[in-house]
């Protein structure tokens, strides 16, 4: 066990090495920051100052150095427009993200699965095909429809809710509600298939033949088993809870961490989109570690295969 | 004994697909239509105004047989605007998905062909891009690059790249170790033969499910990337930079914004639901 | 003796296995050390159970693989490296049949286009003649030409090892390695296309190698048998000589193990099947051996003519160097 956990980390710091690389050579290769942030027809001084200020002005290497040494001590630049720490920046926005995220990963999982518990428990039913097919809708309808029609009819037609802002809980209502049913649709068909797949496993039909109750099957043998692919995606949710919420913040003026990255893009704030980036990235390995190590907790072929290694 | 009695015929009765999958093959056959033959059917030009008519209501609520879907605040007509929102949102896809299939089936067999330190890197690609959410990613690169229409394809050809990476990887390492392709290999014939003429065909149903499923995700993509207004820019027009932009007028017009929100659904969902169908139909091992 | 047409030297063959993800790669030897030769025109037959290296030994012998030490000659000449032109070129000369001939065979494409693949491939004849030839290709092997505008899944398994005939006999080869070209086939069929090979090999004068498991199959189309156990040959000779009087004791086990025989007593083999990761020290087969003695357990036998007859065996107590110990048949 402690080598497979010794191994992930490697991986992990291995990704998010990628990423800080990536984020270099991109912002090397996009041409000089200083002309685009300065604008054409700053006066040539100016430029310098601004070159010598970020460091523009060492060679490749010597930035590189510097930029991965500057990250992993934590400073990540700060804002071009307004010269505060993107760091700093970035962790104000997070609560106010979080605030979206959370409640609405409560909602795919607690409707999502379910819903895919029972559709295919009851396969092909009336409830099944319905199941499915709102399912479908809710994965094919982009966030920004979903959202924009809710504002529209719960906000402009009826007037129950605000159409966006953060002033009350009552303002996350819609965000959150927009967030969970796509995702709910999401895990609703991933648990549908993953217990469709471990129902037709001859271990099922043994052990229904053997006589232990139906119910039991499914909460003993069936919904175990069909853990194992879910999780994936449920890891892939946990990661982009920082991430996932960029349209949904657009579409509500929520302003998280995602609408802190639109307007960061729109301006070309190379500090604060690479910063948004980085912590993205370093959330997504950290899900994925912890889906590795929910894997070996809830498959026990993994976790003695991880042992057995010797 | 002759072959025929022994071994029936593999090739069943084609029959017609069920309902909801018959209805998204004939919309994206008029969407298709709509696209292709935009600039013949287009009642006006996309960026044509009509002052007089500014913000004119859809027919049926009260606007006139001039403008059937409405206008937006310049009066420029809602159904020019959405045929030509159509034909870019759907190049744009195709064009992604291409260069999607094309990037990946090609390191993919590149991986299964060379192994070794190349088909290390191509794995490590391949984990990083599965492991990252795509449209941080390209937020961060639209961030550094700007933006341009062929910058924009490239970046969204690059979504899903590494599913077919890992398809064409996995099924051509299968197929080399044993069966057809060593058996091809061991005939004499040069990789090219082997990859191009063996193995690509027999993995080319896998990789056409896997664009099926993709595209939408590109369409969504690109919707949403272009309703955040960092995608396709003024004066061209997309469905997503359509409903973005619409957004300004959803209490007072909601039609600028509601019928490319209703072109995108049913398009996406029609493709999805074929993609869902070819994959039962073609190949049932994937999921 | 005819002029060999291939000689193997030393072939030895490793693979290193890697159990978890971090445990030291285990190194296992499929084939270690073993000598063999093909006569121009005639078919050896290797016998032995499944995990012995046989299969490994007719891929290297066809230069699918590179032995980690020894040598290969084909018709005088080293075997060049896989993948590279002249190896290409040379799969003209040598050709394989495979065990499972719908794995073999590309399921798109149809019997007639993949049995011209080789005439294609090393350009052989012009585009004109090529229906004629495949035509003549079927034929010889037993299909019809018609069958040709058929799809691999539409024929039966002998018909579809009957159409890897006859690709592999497309670009005319010298030598034609058959790995188990039965095992996969349903009994009834087998016998038809072990008769197929026989006579193909004696009307082309192939050279052939022939591995299989089944000794009775091998005795049917061999002019000279080898048995292999993990990774050597243990004995080696004229067919009905190594069937009627195995020198070997795992030879004799096989002999006797041959289901229908009567008046043979048959030689129950002691402790587990071989594990070629986990090779015993000196002969490999002494822990299942009923005549082992302590030299077997240090010294790895030779394989070299048998005093008296000459038969080639790999044995201590086959060549009479030490008396059988009956320690555990007692």
């Amino acid at each position: 066990m402690v080598r497979f956990l010794a191994w992930r980390s490697l991986r992990a710091f291995l990704t998010i090495f990628l990423v800080v690389t990536f984020a270099f050579l991109v912002l090397r290769l996009s041409g000089d920051p200083a002309q685009i942030i300065m604008g054409a027809d700053a006066p040539p001084e100016a430029v310098e100052a601004f070159r010598s200020a970020w460091g523009l002005d060492r060679s490749v290497w010597e930035q590189y150095l510097g930029y991965v040494g500057s990250i992993f001590t934590g400073d990540l630049g700060r804002s071009m427009r307004d010269g505060r720490p993107a760091a700093a920046l970035v962790a104000e926005r997070i609560p106010a993200t979080l605030a979206l995220t959370i409640p609405a990963l409560m909602l795919k999982l607690g409707l999502g699965i379910p819903a895919g518990i029972y559709a295919a428990l009851h396969r092909n039913s009336v409830i099944d095909r319905l199941v499915m097919l709102v399912a479908v809708a809710g994965f094919t309808i982009p966030s920004f429809v979903l959202g924009l029609l809710l504002v529209l009819v719960f906000a402009v037609q009826l007037g129950w809710l605000p159409s966006g802002g953060q002033e009350s809980w009552r303002h996350a209502i819609l965000p959150v509600v927009t967030l969970g049913i796509g995702g709910a649709a999401v895990l609703a068909r991933f648990t549908r298939s993953a217990m469709l797949e471990v129902l037709g496993q001859p271990y099922i039909r043994t052990a229904s033949a053997k006589g232990v109750p139906w119910r039991r099957v499914v909460s003993g043998h069936a919904a175990p088993n069909a853990a194992i692919p879910t999780v994936t995606i449920i890891g892939f949710m946990l990661g982009s809870l920082i991430a996932g919420a960029v349209v949904v913040e657009s579409v509500f003026s929520w302003p998280g961490v995602g609408r802190l990255m639109v307007v960061a893009v729109a301006n070309r704030d190379l500090a604060v989109v690479q910063c948004v980036l980085l912590l993205v990235s370093f959330t997504m390995v950290v899900a994925n570690f912890l889906v590795d190590l929910a894997y070996g907790l809830i498959d026990p072929r993994l976790r003695t295969g991880a042992q057995g290694g010797h | 004994m002759s072959a025929t009695t022994l071994n029936p015929p593999a090739r069943r009765a084609w029959r017609l697909p069920p309902p909801l999958v018959l209805f998204g093959l004939c919309w994206l056959a008029l969407m298709l239509a709509v696209a292709i033959l935009a600039p013949v059917i287009t009642p006006y030009s996309y960026t044509a105004l009509d002052l007089r008519n500014r913000l004119s209501a859809p027919v049926g609520m009260g606007g006139t047989m001039a403008h059937w879907l409405g206008t937006d605040e310049l009066g420029r007509d809602v159904l020019a605007r959405l045929i030509s929102s159509i034909r870019m949102s759907l190049t744009i896809a195709f064009g992604a998905t291409i260069i999607g299939a094309l990037i990946g089936t090609t390191l993919g067999l590149l991986a299964a062909w060379a192994r070794g330190i190349v088909e290390q890197i191509v794995l490590m690609l391949v984990d990083f891009s599965a492991s990252i959410p795509f449209l941080i990613l390209a937020l961060a690169v639209l961030a550094f690059f700007g933006n341009s229409i062929v910058l924009f394809v490239c970046l969204l050809g690059l979504h899903a790249w590494e599913r077919y990476a890992r398809i064409a990887r996995g099924l051509a390492i299968a197929a080399g170790s044993q069966g057809y392709a060593a058996a091809v290999r061991q005939l004499g014939a040069s990789p090219m033969r082997v990859y191009l003429l063996h193995i690509l065909p027999n993995i080319a149903s896998t990789l056409i499910v896997s664009m099926t499923l993709a595209f939408p995700e590109i369409i969504l993509l690109e919707s949403g990337l272009s309703f955040l207004g960092l995608g396709v820019q003024p004066p061209e027009t997309s469905l997503g930079s359509m409903v973005g932009y619409g957004r300004e007028y959803l209490t007072r017009a909601p039609w600028i914004l509601l019928s490319p929100a209703f072109v995108i659904v049913l398009t996406t969902l029609s493709v999805s639901l074929i993609g869902d169908w070819l994959r039962d139909k073609l190949d049932p091992t994937l999921r | 003796m005819t002029v060999p047409l291939l000689v193997a030297r030393g072939l030895t063959r490793r693979y290193s296995m890697k159990r978890g993800m971090f445990s030291n790669p285990t190194t296992v030897t499929a084939v270690d050390g073993l000598d063999l030769f093909l006569e121009q025109g005639r078919t050896l037959g290797l016998v032995g159970e499944s995990g012995c290296g046989k299969s490994t030994t007719g891929r290297m012998v066809l230069g699918m693989e590179t032995p980690d030490a020894g040598s290969i000659a084909f018709a005088g000449k080293p075997m060049p490296r896989p993948g590279s032109a002249e190896w290409r070129s040379l799969r003209a000369r040598m050709q394989m049949v495979f065990q499972d001939p719908l794995g073999a065979l590309d399921r798109r494409l149809t019997i007639g286009q993949q049995v011209a693949e080789p005439l294609v491939i090393h350009g052989i004849g012009t585009r004109a003649d090529r229906p004629d030839r495949v035509a003549a290709l079927l034929t010889q092997a037993g299909l019809r030409p018609d069958q040709g505008a058929r799809y691999p899944h539409e024929l039966s398994g002998g018909q579809r090892q009957r159409a890897v005939l006859a690709r592999a006999l497309a670009s005319g080869p010298e030598l034609l390695v058959c790995d188990e070209p039965i095992s996969a086939l349903d009994v009834s069929i087998q016998a038809q296309v072990m008769n197929l090979l026989t006579e193909t090999q004696a009307r082309l004068g192939l050279t052939m190698l022939f591995i299989s498991h089944d000794l009775r199959a091998v005795r049917q189309v061999s002019h000279r048998v080898a048995v292999m156990y993990l990774g050597k040959i243990v004995e080696e000779g004229p067919p009905d000589a190594v069937l009627h009087d195995p020198a070997h004791p795992y030879a004799q086990a096989l002999v006797s193990a041959i289901p229908g025989q009567k008046n043979v007593r048959r030689i129950r083999l002691q402790g587990d099947p071989p594990n070629p990761a986990d090779r015993p020290r000196g002969c490999a087969f002494h822990p299942r051996c009923p005549l082992a003695g302590p030299v077997c357990r240090q010294l790895v036998p030779e394989l070299k003519p048998r005093p008296g007859d000459g038969r080639m065996v790999a044995c201590h107590v086959a060549q009479g160097e030490i008396s059988p110990s009956f320690q555990r048949a007692a």
